[in-house]
């Protein structure tokens, strides 16, 4: 599966569905795009440390899940844009989540700590 | 307070003792006694900080350093014989007193400042070197000049002798303890001792300082609470690079995941780093975060939160692109990545790290998803191996050359012209003290000044 192909239904499942699991494939899909590129600069940088911040955040309390896919074409217009939409999506299915008060406490705290660190992530890449 | 402004507090307190000897009124048993005893606990601290510096031995007269046969090493051993001698000079056992005396308070304070730098190389050195420190002082890094000054605080200490006789001479009349007490510091100033603190001058290199800026070993539960400068975020990354080079064997995945990501992160902040340093933390932040693990317990959980709390501060100065002088934070990467590496290595041996985060397991609505089937990770494992190469090529940009050479820049990155600077500014002030006593004091003997 190509990766704009993986990112797009990914995000789509997070905009449709309610299940946890196109969380942490989100979030690696995000990482992978970073990854695969040699000189991503300082925003790219920032902005993959966020996403991190939130993986580790969620760690305890999403699937552990990936989806495979090619790496992304370095040098992609495209890629940025499917980006910021799949940390759109993200961190409206966190913010969501928090409200669901039969999640513990601190999971919806991590839920919503990582919400923020994606609304970080996607203000350095916007 | 580091080891080089211990040692030179100390000798201002050494002068400030002569000077002080010199104006006491006539000498009485009991303050004889009170000198004489303080006197003793200098040279057994010299001597204490003498013999860690050369055989991590504080013990060890009449035990020939292994390899010791370049002149400079006969002449440093004979310094550690020769002061261990004096240091246990009080075979009679006298008693000490307590004395008013100004020149008691300053040999005091001179004893407790020796110690204190003993105190402080001695928690990078004992019982083995506990730190990358203490491993390149044990290789010998910054213990040639560290032992020459100590050569001239010890210089500073005969002054003492010199002017405790010129003092005990004025007792009338002289009793007994007082002829013991002239003896013994008469044995010091007139013995071999002097010649070899010549010679120790003479021949051990002046620079580089590197102790003077050394702290006291960091722990990882005394690390500062709160992470608000970057001091002291740098001595929390001391404090967790030294907790991860002191125990291998319980980094687990999450240090090595938050470890790689400071890394990347303080690199940033240094605008003049290398771009291939950066590259190369920025895979090591790849391949570390697809592995796994347990959770730490203890202290490697104290490690775990403080690398958060560090890594927090650090994001915040990069978010608001505020950047914040950082020579002090970057000089710990090539140590960081060094433990991480070591803790790496470690925790691949003992079976405590998974990968395989990519392999296919099922489909779910037709998007072809993969829920991960974790296997314990090997040398072999592309991410260890591909975390190793990348920390390794972090670690190369400080080890070219000679490994001892290179163990000594990894362990004193940054050069010690802070230290020195405040050392100057404090012995000029001291100087400037002392001028103040010397006035109308023609007799009393001069301290030699550096």
């Amino acid at each position: 599966m190509r990766y704009i192909e993986a990112i797009e239904k990914i995000t789509s499942e997070l905009e449709h569905d309610t299940s946890d699991d196109p969380v942490r494939a989100g979030l690696r899909l995000a990482l992978l795009a970073w990854r695969q590129d040699d000189d991503p600069g300082p925003s790219w940088d920032k902005a993959a440390l966020a996403v991190l911040a939130a993986e580790e955040l969620l760690r305890p309390y999403v699937p552990d899940t990936t989806a495979p896919c090619q790496p992304p074409v370095p040098g992609d217009a495209t890629v940025s844009l499917a980006v910021v939409r799949l940390l759109l999506a993200l961190i409206v299915r966190l913010e969501r989540s928090v409200d669901e008060a039969t999640r513990p406490l601190p999971e919806r705290l991590a839920r919503h700590a990582a919400a923020g660190q994606l609304d970080q992530a996607l203000a350095l890449l916007t | 307070m580091t080891y080089g402004l211990w040692i030179s507090r100390a000798r201002v307190h050494l002068g400030d003792a002569a000077e002080q000897l010199a104006v006491a009124p006539a000498a009485a048993d009991r303050d004889v006694l009170a000198l004489v005893a303080r006197r003793g606990i200098v040279y057994q601290q010299l001597h204490r900080t003498v013999a860690l510096l050369l055989n991590n031995q504080a013990t060890g007269v009449g035990r020939p350093r292994r390899g010791a046969t370049t002149p400079v090493e006969a002449v440093l051993n004979r310094f550690r014989d020769r002061l261990h001698l004096i240091a246990t000079d009080n075979e009679q056992g006298m008693p000490s007193a307590t004395s008013h005396l100004p020149a008691a308070a300053s040999l005091t304070a001179a004893g407790d400042c020796l110690g204190l730098a003993a105190d402080i190389l001695a928690s990078h050195l004992l019982p083995r070197p506990r730190t990358p420190e203490g491993l390149a002082i044990q290789l010998g890094a910054g213990v040639a000049p560290a032992l020459a000054e100590l050569a001239h605080a010890t210089m500073d200490a005969l002054a003492v002798d010199q002017a405790l006789q010129a003092w005990l001479s004025t007792a009338a009349p002289p009793s007994g303890i007082v002829a013991w007490a002239a003896d013994a510091t008469r044995r010091a100033t007139t013995g071999p001792l002097p010649a070899v603190l010549r010679d120790v001058i003479t021949t051990a290199p002046a620079d580089p300082r590197l102790l003077d800026e050394l702290h006291l070993a960091p722990t990882i539960t005394a690390t500062p609470p709160a992470i608000e400068t970057p001091t002291s975020a740098a001595a929390t990354l001391r404090a967790i690079r030294t907790w991860l080079w002191q125990h291998p064997a319980r980094v687990h995945a999450v240090h090595l995941r938050l470890g790689t990501q400071v890394g990347l992160a303080v690199n940033y902040l240094d605008t003049t780093a290398n771009p291939r340093t950066q590259s190369a933390w920025r895979r090591a932040v790849g391949f570390a975060d697809d592995i796994e693990g347990s959770t730490p317990t203890d202290d490697g959980a104290h490690a775990t939160a403080r690398l958060a709390d560090l890594l927090i501060w650090v994001r915040t100065r990069l978010t608001r692109d505020d950047t914040p002088p950082t020579d002090e934070l970057t000089a710990e990467l090539p140590g960081l990545a060094h433990a991480l590496l070591t803790g790496l290595n470690a925790a691949v041996a003992r079976g405590h790290l998974f990968v395989n985060r990519s392999r296919l397991d099922h489909r779910r609505k037709g998007v072809l998803r993969a829920k991960t089937i974790w296997a314990r990770a090997t040398r072999e494992s592309t991410e260890i191996s591909g975390l190793q190469y990348a920390l390794a090529a972090i670690c190369r940009t400080v080890d070219q050359g000679q490994p001892q050479q290179s163990r000594a820049r990894a362990a004193f990155q940054r050069p010690p012209q802070a230290a020195a600077a405040a050392l100057t500014s404090m012995r000029s002030e001291s100087s400037r003290a002392l001028a103040q006593l010397r006035r109308g004091n023609a007799d009393a003997p001069q301290r030699r000044s550096r």
